[in-house]
């Protein structure tokens, strides 16, 4: 079975040339990339929506006499009719009007902000979970501001109080991203810490006479001034906030994918260690995530202060902190993506609201619906398990192959 | 023990063709290939971790199917792994023992009849390791001696070592050496894969050479000679000896005086180091991993802080500068950590390229990076350090080691002409990339850049080096001219025995 040397030094010589065993996969086409990318955040809304289905089922009252009574096709007839009547009421008031679109609208604007906060300072590697605390700080600054400069003109006076909403939040932001930067702190620990430092000082600042509105013994601000309110459209709702949002989303696309800047943040969100050895700042880079994505939060909460919900109280930032993640990763951390997964929860936020008067089905939960999404989204593992999605061995990425039932 | 005629593919791969391999009792059989030729495919179908597509697998003449690892360890296959599988907080017997724990009265675990069959075993076969240690506190080779151990303790009469010398220094091989022999007067057989033609002559029987998935051929060590085995690897000639010319050297470049530089522990891993680097010179630096030469490359590249010292780079005072200092001096670094340091693996090709010049003209405009220039400047770097790969956009993680590293050389050829600094540029390489990469070494030498080489490599050391310093426990204990330099006297000198280096030097 061995070849002689000479034998060897022949096919050598007759041109063999040498090549490498493993060959790449070729680039995909647009399309084919697409549906891979999109495979896991569809599916995952899709188990998201039949889990929340399953839920509204066997809470229908009658779900459960008929299965006393051992009539199991009934049981399962209601469960799905009040399931079909809630999806249809869902939809119905998140898109079956302009009125609903108005309200879809209104809902995404604060969503998407925070959203692309989070997803900025993700792919930095920086585990921002602080989006509470700098909504709030955002928003404080920007009644305060609001109403210091009272009586201005509203061209001049909305610029000077988004930009100083978004210097509220950046301030409050870049203390965990210094403290990072000075001592290696971890950004998890300090963001959710900070949370809290947040929540109790807004508290107290709100019974101080700096911001608590006169004559009033609860804590909550005065009302921000008329000509600070960002202008909506008459009969309607929905305000300037959604252009200026799409536009901040479009500049932080461009400044991730498009600038030095963006190049820098990545390179130290996927190696760090490389980072260093490009000559790249780690810690500098570190602040001005947070900078940014705290002025993103900050933004949030000001344009809430500035379109619904005119003043401060200490419940101010309800649950976007939290929502902040669950946009950012089911926007995959790409921009355009948390424009779609903020859409989204938006319109499910719009729809329930609609769903909960009409069906007597509670608001919450849509937020189960929500959860499941994020738990399927953060184990893909199991989702390509349960859809028989492949993995593309050289990517990391998803291509869909077969169905369900396969 | 034998495979016949065995073929797997993979989606759009043949990983192994047809091969057919032999192994008699009592042989160290070497299988010799490049990265990537089927090695470890191959023995992975043997282990039972892969099913072959066609062939079959004998053991003892009878054909045998191999349903998991558990099957192929009751043939008597044990298998040590490029990467140890041992739990580090465990004591050597615990880990031993792990997965068929002697069990006495109720289950209790007896673990004084484990410790003693060790015992046994580690004096039969001149495997010294103290049993009650735990494994984190081991060197490197004596935690192979343990995953060695843990075969034998399941009865292995087969062996297969998976590149065993890649994470030893040179004395543990000569060690690991006298164990395999020691193994086979006993009548184990032993499947040492390596592309190291050195060891491989040294330890081998008999060698079956991989290429592409396929037996090149099987020649024993006394009908062949390394140039023969790497043609037969590569699959053309290879220059084995770098070619290059007396070095014609010019002005101090880098000069580094009394540097101190500590590791993570906070010991003094550079302790008062000085050193000069001229233009057009390569100066090796030698040493047995772990003396210092890991925080002095990444002193003089501005990773690493410095406490006391200096660092020049042409008169430029240095220490303490940032990492961007010293791009910005003309320094280029090639890593010794390049998965690490040098590559983010999830980027594309083209981006790595342009990992610390992406700020810079052509790159970028102010900071709006230009796309277009970086895809030309890809595609120009791959083409002339011949990147086998499909595309710039494919990401670094797919690229073998070799290509890897090409790209890391292509990157920092590309900037800082004037000093090189180059860590294990061809640690883990293939005959072929190290040949091409020692080339370009030598070629940025020529151009008149300095080069600063650290390797633990002998070879590169002695083939690249103009001059050699060996450096000891944080200092360099002396530097030879090459001309001078003999291997054994820099062995001695690694060893840190000045006196006798010099009786042998004549210096």
């Amino acid at each position: 079975m061995s070849e002689s040397p000479e034998q060897l030094q022949a096919e050598v010589a007759a041109g063999n040339p040498p090549q490498t065993v493993t060959e790449y996969r070729r680039e995909q086409s647009f399309p084919v990339r697409l549906l891979r990318d999109l495979a896991v955040p569809v599916l995952a809304l899709f188990t998201g929506l039949l889990v929340g289905a399953i839920i509204i089922g066997l809470s229908a009252p009658d779900f459960w006499d008929h299965l006393r009574h051992g009539e199991v096709l009934q049981a399962f007839g209601t469960g799905a009719s009040l399931a079909g009547n809630a999806y249809y009421w869902l939809f119905k008031s998140a898109f079956g009007s302009r009125q609903a679109w108005s309200e879809t609208g209104v809902q995404t604007v604060p969503l998407l902000f925070v959203g692309l906060s989070a997803a900025f300072s993700f792919r930095g590697g920086f585990f921002n979970i602080g989006a509470q605390g700098q909504f709030l700080f955002g928003a404080m600054t920007a009644v305060l501001m609001a109403n210091h400069f009272a009586g201005m003109p509203g061209i001049i006076h909305i610029p000077i109080v988004l930009v100083l909403g978004f210097i509220g939040g950046a301030v409050w932001g870049s203390i965990a991203g210094i403290l990072k930067a000075r001592t290696g702190a971890n950004e998890v620990i300090t963001t959710l810490m900070l949370n809290y430092v947040a929540i109790y000082l807004v508290n107290w600042l709100l019974i101080t006479p700096i911001f608590q509105r006169p004559g009033f013994p609860n804590p909550i601000t005065s009302e921000a001034v008329p000509s600070a309110l960002l202008p909506a459209l008459p009969g309607y709702r929905i305000h300037l906030g959604v252009l200026i949002v799409l536009a901040c989303a479009i500049i932080i696309w461009w400044i991730l994918f498009r600038t030095t800047i963006g190049f820098q943040l990545q390179t130290v969100g996927a190696n760090a260690a490389a980072a260093t050895y490009a000559g790249i700042s780690v810690a500098w880079t570190y602040i001005l995530i947070m900078v940014i994505a705290g002025g993103l939060a900050g933004m949030a909460g000001t344009t809430q202060l500035l379109t619904t919900q005119t003043s401060v109280i200490p419940d101010f930032a309800g649950s976007y902190g939290f929502d902040a993640i669950t946009v950012a990763i089911l926007g995959r951390l790409h921009p355009i993506g948390v424009i779609f997964a903020a859409f989204l929860l938006g319109s499910l936020r719009s729809g329930a609201i609609g769903m909960q008067s009409a069906t007597s089905l509670p608001y919450y939960i849509i937020i189960v619906i929500q959860a499941v999404i994020i738990a399927f989204m953060t184990s893909p593992h199991l989702i390509r398990q349960i859809f028989r999605v492949r993995q593309a061995a050289a990517t990391g990425s998803e291509s869909f192959s077969k169905g369900w039932a396969a | 023990m034998e495979l016949r005629g065995i073929t797997k593919r993979f989606p759009g791969v043949v990983a192994n063709e047809d091969v057919d391999l032999l192994i008699r009792p009592g042989e160290v059989h070497a299988l010799l290939g490049e990265n990537g030729a089927g090695k470890t495919t191959l023995m992975n179908v043997l282990y039972g971790l892969y099913h072959p597509d066609e062939g079959q697998i004998l053991v003892s003449g009878k054909p045998v199917v191999f349903q998991s690892p558990s099957d192929a360890i009751a043939a008597g296959i044990g298998m040590v792994h490029q990467h140890f599988m041992l739990v580090p907080v465990f004591t050597v017997t615990d880990n031993v023992m792990l997965g068929v724990e002697p069990t006495g009265f109720l289950g209790f675990l007896e673990r004084r009849k484990a410790r003693a069959r060790l015992v046994e075993l580690s004096q039969r076969f001149g495997l010294t390791v103290n049993p009650d240690a735990e494994v984190e506190d081991l060197p490197v080779g004596v935690q192979q001696r343990v995953e060695i151990l843990k075969a034998l303790y399941r009865h292995a009469s087969l062996l297969i070592l998976d590149e065993p010398t890649a994470v030893l220094t040179p004395q543990e091989t000569e060690e690991l050496f006298g164990v395999i022999r020691s193994l086979t007067d006993a009548g184990t057989s032993i499947i040492f894969i390596s592309h190291k033609l050195k060891e491989v002559m040294a330890i081998a029987d008999r060698i079956t050479v991989l290429r592409r998935g396929r037996v090149v051929g099987t020649v024993a060590p006394a009908d062949t000679s390394e140039q023969q085995l790497a043609t037969m690897m590569v699959g053309r000639e290879v220059m084995l000896v770098v070619d290059k010319d007396p070095a014609e050297t010019g002005d101090v470049v880098l000069s580094v005086e009394d540097l101190v530089v500590r590791d993570e522990r906070g010991h003094n891993a550079v302790d008062g180091l000085s050193m000069e680097v001229r233009t057009g010179e390569i100066l090796a630096v030698a040493g047995v991993q772990g003396n210092g030469q890991t925080e002095l490359v990444e002193a003089v590249t501005g990773i690493r802080p410095v406490v006391s010292g200096t660092i020049q780079v042409e008169g430029q005072e240095l220490a303490n500068a940032s990492p961007r200092d010293y791009l910005d001096a003309g320094v280029a670094h090639v890593p010794e950590d390049r998965q690490k340091y040098g590559l983010v693996l999830g980027f594309p090709i083209e981006l790595n390229m342009v990992l610390n010049t992406f700020e810079k003209e052509p790159f970028s405009h102010g900071i709006v990076i230009d796309y277009d220039a970086i895809r030309e400047n890809a595609n120009a770097l791959i083409r002339q350090f011949d990147v086998r790969t499909s595309s710039p956009q494919a990401p670094a993680s797919t690229l073998s080691g070799g290509n890897q590293q090409k790209v890391i050389i292509a990157r920092e050829f590309s900037h800082g002409s004037k000093l090189l600094v180059a860590a294990q540029p061809t640690r883990g390489l293939d005959v072929g990339s190290m040949e091409y990469i020692h080339a370009q070494i030598v070629k940025k030498r020529d151009e008149g850049a300095a080069v600063l080489l650290v390797s633990t490599e002998l070879d590169e050391i002695m083939a690249l080096g103009d001059r050699i310093a060996v450096m000891y426990q944080g200092k360099i204990i002396g530097v030879l001219d090459r001309s001078e330099a003999t291997r054994e006297g820099i062995g001695l000198l690694m060893a840190g025995r000045t006196r006798e280096a010099a009786e042998v030097q004549g210096v």
